[in-house]
């Protein structure tokens, strides 16, 4: 069986983007909704999981929450945009609703290392990123540190 | 996204080194799995695809032929929606290049008039959806019955169309052969290349063995230029159109620019406005032209052709097709919008 790798669908309108990049990398990839990747990550047996970005706010109440599944599942999980905000709420970290959105273009100040950025980005280099957020993480889950800050998100790219 | 230059790289270095994953998934492993599961799924059944003379039915038909030969059955609908020639290439495609059964039906009245009046975008795919299947079922009756009706949809048709599953995804459009099908259905569907984008599928194209002049064609949507036509759609105006579209794309042929393209077209619109030609005034319609980069269709960028390129395409639009006396160019990029207008 190819490797493969589960993305969980938060409704953001680029999901695909994400498994289409998976593929590109060869690696095989299938997209879940949120509400259905615990059911799916018994038998799809991945080796990684990301979860997608979304409309929706974790500051609120009924908004997506990242299945305990995930959580529990033990492999890699990489979290983007919605996926990393609903991961830190999980984890014990905080989001909240934050003034000064970030749409577009906006720059990422590398500040760790991370196997993430293996080949492309390195401590003190300023990248090129895109983002789209009202919400922005402002308190850190344990055991995680800051890699990444951008004018707005001081914890912007976080790994542990 | 693909407008975080490095994205690719983040994504793939987390599934080579952090996920450990091997990196060899290809086109090739695809379509060995694909297979099998047309296979699995078809079992002695009969197939009827459609065939549009796009990439999308042509990878399907020859897919579908390598998995299941003789019981492949593939229909042509003429919908009279096409460009100029289009019927006539797509004819001598398969019939000089393919082994395929290939089954020609003429049925643009029939198209044009289910369209009478209709300028809803929503409701004009919705009838081509609708119409379309109504023909496929005589057709596969006609034929001597078939169990599987075979569409190229593919993941961009799916997530614009679809509430993906019940999750939280917003609709954008209903596409003539996803949201557009009707409930009342007698055959099950076969949709082979619906996992994949476009890109994907033109290097399953390749791995098929399928000609560079055909993997490497532009997209054309199903509903073909109704889409193109916003407000009602007459035959005259379709004719109109076809005649911008044919003396467009010779154009950008001729400056070696149609493979740097993802996809361009002309759009006819509705609006009429005044020109002077030979001391007379004119009162015609405006025709917009649309070419976009892209690199798998769900995001793209209005094409930079030098303002000489465009001013050559519109005189000639202007002389030669009665109808439109001014042309424009849409520099809207997808977001906000979407490649087609409609």
């Amino acid at each position: 069986m190819p490797d493969r790798i589960l993305i969980v669908d938060f409704g953001s309108q680029v999901t695909q983007l994400i498994a289409r990049r998976i593929r590109e990398a060869g690696v095989y990839s299938e997209i879940v909704p949120f509400n259905r990747a615990g059911e799916m990550l018994g038998s799809f047996n991945p080796r990684g999981i990301i979860l997608s970005g979304g409309p929706a706010s974790v500051v609120e109440a009924d908004t997506p929450r990242v299945p305990q599944a995930v959580l529990d599942c033990g492999v890699p999980v990489l979290g983007i945009c919605y996926g990393q905000q609903a991961l830190c709420a999980a984890l014990g970290g905080t989001v909240e609703k934050v003034e000064r959105r970030e749409f577009g273009r906006a720059f990422l100040d590398i500040a760790g290392d991370c196997q993430l950025f293996d080949g492309c980005w390195k401590v003190g280099d300023r990248a090129q990123v895109w983002m789209s957020h009202g919400d922005t993480v402002t308190a850190l889950p344990t055991g995680f540190h800051v890699v990444g800050t951008s004018d707005n998100a001081p914890f912007a790219a976080i790994a542990d | 996204m693909v407008h975080t230059p490095d994205g690719a790289r983040l994504l793939a270095n987390f599934a080579h080194h952090i996920c450990g994953c091997r990196g060899d998934w290809s086109m090739a492993s695809f379509r060995d799995s694909k297979i099998a599961e047309i296979r699995a799924q078809v079992g002695k059944g009969r197939v009827i695809c459609g065939l549009s003379g796009g990439v999308d039915s042509s990878v399907v038909a020859v897919l579908l032929h390598e998995a299941i030969g003789e019981q492949l059955q593939c229909v042509f609908v003429d919908t009279g929606l096409m460009r100029a020639d289009e019927a006539v290439e797509v004819t001598s495609v398969f019939r000089d290049h393919y082994n395929i059964p290939l089954v020609h039906v003429d049925a643009g009245d029939i198209f044009l008039g289910k369209l009478a009046g209709v300028s809803d975008p929503e409701k004009k795919r919705k009838i081509i959806g609708a119409t379309f299947i109504d023909i496929f079922e005589a057709e596969a009756k006609a034929a001597g019955g078939a169990d599987f009706l075979a569409q190229g949809t593919l993941y961009p048709d799916v997530i614009e169309s679809v509430s993906f599953d019940g999750g939280p995804s917003v609709t954008i459009k209903s596409h003539h052969n996803v949201g557009g099908l009707p409930e009342r259905m007698n055959m099950a569907l076969v949709e082979p290349l619906r996992e994949l984008f476009k890109d994907e599928v033109r290097a399953l194209g390749r791995a098929l063995g399928l000609p560079e002049i055909l993997v490497a064609r532009h997209p054309f949507p199903g509903p073909g230029l109704a889409i193109r036509i916003p407000g009602e759609i007459t035959a005259e105006k379709v004719a109109v159109l076809q005649r911008a579209d044919a003396i467009y794309l010779e154009e950008i042929r001729a400056a070696g620019l149609y493979d740097a393209i993802w996809q361009a077209f002309a759009v006819l619109l509705p609006v009429r406005t005044v020109g002077v030609m030979g001391d007379e005034r004119t009162y015609d319609h405006v025709c917009a032209l649309r070419a976009v980069t892209a690199t798998d269709g769900m995001t793209a960028e209005a094409f930079a052709f030098d303002h000489g390129f465009l001013g050559t395409v519109a005189t000639r639009i202007i002389n030669e097709v009665r109808g439109i006396n001014r042309v424009v160019y849409d520099v809207t990029s997808k977001p906000p919008g979407t490649i087609e207008w409609e």
